[in-house]
């Protein structure tokens, strides 16, 4: 674990430089860690590190390191994962570069769609947009991204990049290859929380 | 209930509070002012709390009144029914009036309106534009939008005026503390030459144009960011993260603007120069605290200043402050 600072108002605490199962582990103990705690700062999980945002007038960053110096990531309790199930048309017009994705893994579509659905995926990553999910889990091929970007995506499409799926929670340009979508509300602003995924959660995909 | 109708949004006019705090694990931006010294003093100014929402101007701007108002505009110049006011100035406003905002510094203004009437969502007044919700239905203003004022109970309420030196914000020097992946930079002393800053900039980043930064490495595993972050892409160009930035990137940050100097960015346009100024933590840690105090100290005269004429003098390089009631 190691501590760096990003200017004056936050702090990085790291797991390694690799996006692995073990740092992964750290995190969602780190996570729960500081929400057990009645803290006076927010923070953001990520694949190998927690970045801790704080406001200085409030608390001063020693206070925060020593908080951190508190964390015995073997104490804290890995806890249910809960497992949304997300219904998927996959292919045709919801799922333009299905082909291309199954040919990757030298399968016919029917197969793939099997193959992409037998997993269990689990957030290991919130960003990029509001409400959108890194999910882990497919041990496919490697997904090469679009060498451009679509200008438009539309919200709840399904899409693969290198070995992490996700789900546009908005319309939006993107260069993920697509291969079905969901009617599922992926981020809804009059429910608290707004995001229906959140780190550590589960995700099953059912094809519809 | 009195009303604002905006007759000319200029470039980008977006309602903005302090910000949205709490959401960013599910991705939120923190979003907010870009300019958050001329932020807290409009709404000081008009007698709101330092973070409440108003309207944050790029560019010019105008606007209709229906109804009484009490309003502020800083740093902008304000033009009541044609009359150029004095900097600085809170004042009242009546049915009919026509307030236009002049950019003639700087880059964004800040419309304080006592009682402006905004809807809350997700903890936050501010517009998030780059997910379309919040502020004023979750966009930007146009022409012909209304928005709803409750009427300032106070009749005792005066115009004022701030006299008030906030030059260094139109200045081009940013300081910067060194960032997680300083080490990665192979030619540091670059960092410190003329930055432009480019037409494809926005409330999300900045992008600079200048001299390309050398990394060895320019991806890393993606971490969360948080305002004022420098990340170096491999194509060397650095990008500086403002208030409607993505919570997590893969690319390497080599430093970091500190709080106090985000003022100076949010008044800079497209084709304006910035020079990076490298201090220590320890100094951006001081600098934080005294410009929070100036503010504070700007905030205890108004509201508890019976006089017709006195001055806050906060010292210091950053700014002096004399206040005077008027009219």
């Amino acid at each position: 674990m190691v501590i760096e600072e990003m200017g004056e108002r936050a702090i990085i605490v790291k797991f390694g430089d690799e996006i692995s199962p073990d740092a992964h582990k750290m995190v969602i103990a780190l996570d729960r860690f500081l929400a057990g705690l009645k803290t006076l700062f927010e923070w953001i999980p990520s694949y190998a590190s927690v970045t801790i945002f704080y406001d200085p007038e409030v608390i001063g960053h020693e206070e925060i390191v020593r908080i951190i110096g508190q964390f015995r990531p073997e104490e804290i309790e890995e806890g249910e994962k809960e497992t949304i199930e997300v219904p998927v048309m996959y292919g045709s017009k919801y799922g333009p570069d299905i082909e291309f994705v199954s040919d990757l893994n030298k399968m016919t579509v029917e197969e793939f769609i099997k193959f992409h659905s037998s997993f269990i995926y689990e957030v290991w990553m919130m960003g990029f947009m509001p409400g959108f999910a890194y999910l882990y889990g497919y041990t496919g091929s490697k997904v090469p991204r679009l060498e451009r970007p679509r200008k438009y995506v539309m919200a709840g499409s399904v899409g693969i990049a290198g070995n992490q799926c996700g789900i546009y929670p908005f319309d939006s340009p993107g260069g993920w290859r697509i291969i079905g979508r969901t009617e599922l509300k992926i981020f809804d602003i009059h429910k608290n929380p707004p995001s229906l995924f959140d780190l550590g959660k589960r995700v099953r995909f059912i094809p519809i | 209930m009195a009303r604002i109708i905006v007759n000319n949004p200029g470039f980008l006019s977006t309602i903005q509070d302090g910000g949205r705090f709490g959401f960013a694990r599910y991705g939120l931006p923190r979003s907010g002012p870009m300019d958050w010294i001329s932020f807290e003093i409009a709404n000081i100014l008009a007698g709101n709390k330092r973070n409440d929402p108003l309207i944050e101007i790029t560019g010019n701007f105008e606007a209709t009144f229906e109804g009484r108002a009490f309003v502020s505009v800083v740093p902008g110049r304000a033009i009541l029914n044609g009359k150029s006011l004095e900097r600085f100035s809170a004042f009242r406003v009546k049915s009919g009036d026509t307030l236009k905002i002049f950019c003639d510094r700087g880059f964004r203004s800040y419309l304080a309106v006592n009682g402006l009437q905004i809807e809350e969502v997700l903890s936050s007044k501010s517009t998030c534009l780059p997910a379309g919700f919040g502020g004023f239905g979750g966009r930007k203003l146009l022409s012909g939008d209304i928005i709803d004022i409750i009427e300032y109970g106070n009749s005792e309420i005066k115009d004022r005026t701030l006299v008030c030196d906030i030059d260094r914000i139109f200045g081009n020097a940013v300081r910067i503390v060194k960032g997680p992946q300083w080490n990665l930079l192979k030619n540091p002393q670059t960092l410190e030459s003329e930055y432009t800053i480019s037409p494809d900039s926005n409330r999300i980043g900045y992008n600079l144009e200048g001299e390309r930064l050398d990394l060895e490495s320019y991806e890393i595993v993606s971490e969360g960011m948080i305002a004022g972050a420098i990340q170096v892409p491999p194509d060397g160009l650095p990008i500086i993260m403002m208030a409607d930035h993505p919570v997590t990137g893969g690319y390497s940050k080599v430093a970091n603007v500190i709080y106090a100097d985000l003022p100076v960015l949010g008044q800079k346009k497209p084709s304006d120069r910035i020079r990076f100024e490298i201090v220590d933590l320890d100094i951006a840690r001081k600098l934080y605290m005294k410009y929070k105090s100036w503010i504070r100290a700007i905030e205890f005269e108004l509201c508890n200043s019976s006089k017709d004429v006195y001055r806050v003098n906060v010292g210091g390089k950053g700014f002096t402050v004399e206040v005077k009631e008027i009219g």
